[in-house]
């Protein structure tokens, strides 16, 4: 697998400017040949990477032609993609991921009723726990990211600004006011008034 | 790490008071799981039990009809997610993304694995080209041409009808006149020469 900015191809055009959309579109066969030659190693490696990490890359040729699949329409070939709003690798890669994980979800042996545990399928007898209030907007919702992020998954903030496209300092930043709010609220000396954007970081 | 064990606590605190309390963490950078959502649950999100019931389901092909048929949703989701990828979400969408990110532990992981594989490209196998280029078959001509090709055989056969008839008819004539002479019913010479 590589960059694919990297040295296999110098200076090759990105896949934007590589395929022309409204040929494409139109559903002109040539142009659909070029696009399969462009876009298909971006979207095996986009589904190779994932089904690899689950030891299933032996199946991702035939997980790579179903996202093919889904984007020849008879009617109008890469209908829900708009150039404006992201690159087309990008696009790509995303419902590549998304085929991917669809695929390890359907391989997935269902549990039939039976073979679960009673007790695994009652309700719990007690009452759940009255939940304390928390009011909107004490968290932006970047900042309820930024620490999901960091504690839920565990990522380091560099990680974390790679995901969100920003500097370390940033979510640091952003972290670091989450705190105070969440110290203020739950302390009840002061509730934290709610937030109006969340691009304060 | 960021942060202290307090600081974890107490956002644990809040996620459970929130009601979207953390699951268990899926390990670094959530790549190893294979529970994450289609982009499709971007839209409207499924009961538990319903989620439950969709994850056990054994479908073969759940896209392939579907995404044949019209408009995919999937597209439009995942087209959503791309958006936020390239930093180009802004405002109330990117704000609603996030808040669905920071609930959605599957959706957040979808993220995060389309997010290490961008930038990246694999060979993959020639036959593989092949069979995705065969979803497209050939270009039929447009109908003018249909068209105006099928006018031109019309004429051709028309025309060729029009010269064998008439080809036909003189043959017809010639072999009769012989056929009469041959067998002394008509004279060859002029009828009204030979009454005068």
């Amino acid at each position: 697998m590589r960059d694919l900015q990297g040295s296999s191809q110098p200076g090759a055009p990105p896949l934007e400017r590589a395929v022309d959309l409204a040929r494409l579109r139109s559903g002109d066969k040539g142009e659909w040949d070029r696009f399969v030659r462009r876009a298909g190693p971006v979207i095996y490696a986009a589904v190779l990477r994932r089904l690899a990490a689950a030891g299933a890359a032996s199946e991702a040729e035939d997980v790579a032609q179903e996202v093919f699949a889904r984007l020849c329409r008879p009617d109008r070939p890469l209908a829900g993609y708009d150039p404006e709003r992201a690159s087309l690798s990008t696009f790509l890669t995303v419902l590549s991921t998304s085929a991917a994980i669809d695929h390890l979800r359907r391989k997935r042996p269902a549990d039939p009723i039976d073979a679960i545990p009673e007790h695994r399928l009652s309700v719990p007898a007690s009452e759940p726990a009255e939940r304390i209030k928390i009011p909107d907007g004490l968290l932006t919702a970047r900042q309820k990211l930024v620490l999901t992020l960091l504690y839920d998954r565990e990522m380091e903030v560099a990680e974390a600004a790679a995901l969100l496209g920003v500097d370390a300092q940033t979510i640091r930043s952003t972290h670091h006011k989450a705190m105070l709010r969440l110290r203020a609220h739950f302390a009840g000396d002061a509730p934290a008034a709610p937030l109006v954007s969340q691009d304060e970081a | 790490m960021i942060g202290s064990e307090d600081d974890k606590q107490l956002w644990r605190k809040f996620a459970e008071a929130r009601g979207s309390a953390p699951t268990p963490s899926k390990g670094r950078a959530g790549e190893g799981g294979d529970t994450a959502s289609s982009p499709s649950r971007l839209g409207d999100r499924l009961a538990p039990q319903d989620e439950e019931a969709g994850k056990r389901a054994s479908l073969d092909h759940p896209h392939l009809e579907v995404a044949a048929q019209g408009p995919s949703k999937d597209e439009d989701a995942a087209m959503l997610l791309a958006a936020w990828l390239d930093g180009r979400l802004e405002g109330a969408e990117r704000e609603a993304l996030e808040t669905r990110l920071a609930a959605d532990p599957d959706l957040l992981d979808l993220a995060v694995s389309a997010s290490a594989s961008r930038g990246l490209a694999a060979p993959w196998p020639k036959r593989g080209e092949a069979r995705a280029a065969a979803l497209v078959a050939a270009s039929r001509p447009g109908w003018r041409l249909m068209a105006a090709a099928a006018a031109a055989v019309v004429l051709v056969a028309l025309g060729g009808f029009e010269m064998g008839q008439a080809g036909s008819q003189l043959l017809s004539d010639d072999s009769e006149t012989d056929l009469a002479a041959e067998l002394g019913l008509v004279p060859e010479t002029d009828l009204m020469e030979t009454l005068l």
